[in-house]
């Protein structure tokens, strides 16, 4: 099950490869994670590429998790600053008695839910979920503490992709039902 | 829901994280994609433009190291060219050799240079037009010498 994951890896052979495999990977989060167009999110992530080769880094094909940690790592320091300074200017024209922008959405991490509000949550993910085993167990292990997809595919006992795909599927659900929690 | 390892926060937080997954170098290739097109990308020409872009970076990087050798040597070459007014045209013998012991005593790096120049032949020994090219030389390297420990 791991095999698969390890041979998608090994499947970098040059630089240029693992700079396309790391930057499609780096814009999607980026957009998802960081709530930004995708214009938005590839301008973020040549930034942090830009920083990063200014800095003397080096991306080995080897390697594509140590290259992937490092950018998102300066995406997420470039994004926390874009946040501030839009919210400074937000401010200033509020004083200069303008219309403010509206606020940017916080980011998950940001957000504090309560545990009412997680438990429906939760339980309306069920029912989207409805039949979807892999994703019901993938719930249930994620519920269990066992969170790394090769674990989860182990214990569920199905291939890393069903896991990886069921993952993505999941994440479709999650994001639906946190565009409902915004009415609660 | 009952959870044993997670609160229900603790997993809708968990849940919540999965965007994650997209910096696991595990997803397949085929899920990155699918995740670009539903955001309206086009995950092929995202990659050609990824490569396109590092491409320029490194070439800038590449020229930006080379314009800044350029003018450390145009500054090397300046501070050289200036300590030649050192060694003014009407210099006599006896004022070069004095200067070429006193930068022997004063800069130890100069003296070492001085010293390596005077196991081929002494200064006394030279002509006049060895012994201003030896002093010429000597306070340039003075003068790159200097500006390298400011």
């Amino acid at each position: 099950m791991l095999g698969e994951s390890t041979a998608e890896t090994t499947a970098i052979k040059t630089e240029d490869e693992l700079w396309k495999h790391v930057f499609k990977r780096l814009v999607a989060w980026t957009a998802k994670s960081h709530r930004m167009n995708p214009a938005d999110a590839e301008e973020t992530v040549q930034e942090a590429i830009r920083l990063f080769l200014k800095a003397g880094g080096q991306a080995a094909p080897a390697d594509p998790r140590g290259l992937l940690l490092a950018l998102g790592s300066k995406v997420n320091g470039i994004a926390v600053n874009r946040r501030r300074k839009k919210a400074e200017l937000a401010v200033r024209l509020t004083e200069d008695g303008s219309e403010a922008e509206p606020a940017h959405p916080s980011s998950p991490e940001e957000r504090i839910i309560d545990a009412q509000v997680a438990r429906k949550a939760v339980s309306v993910l069920l029912d989207r979920v409805g039949d979807d085993q892999v994703v019901t167990d993938i719930i249930m292990q994620t519920s269990d503490g066992v969170e790394d997809p090769a674990d989860q595919a182990k214990a569920i006992g199905c291939g890393i992709r069903d896991v990886y795909n069921g993952r993505r599927r999941l994440k479709t659900h999650v994001d639906a039902v946190r565009k409902l929690m915004e009415g609660w | 829901m009952a959870t044993k390892g997670k609160t229900e926060e603790e997993l809708w937080q968990a849940l919540e994280g999965l965007d994650a997954d997209l910096l696991d170098p595990g997803l397949p290739e085929s899920a990155v994609d699918d995740e670009l097109k539903a955001l309206g990308v086009d995950p092929l020409a995202l990659a050609k433009r990824a490569s396109e872009f590092v491409a320029v970076v490194k070439e800038e990087e590449r020229l930006s190291w080379q314009e800044r050798a350029h003018q450390s040597r145009a500054r090397l070459e300046a501070l050289a060219a200036g300590s030649k007014a050192n060694v003014p045209s009407d210099m006599g013998r006896q004022a070069m050799l004095l200067r070429l012991d006193e930068l022997r005593k004063t800069d130890p790096n100069v003296g070492t240079a001085i010293k390596m120049a005077a196991r081929k032949r002494k200064p006394e020994e030279s002509t006049d037009d060895e012994l201003r090219a030896l002093l010429e030389e000597m306070e340039a390297l003075r003068a790159i010498e200097g500006s390298g420990r400011e």
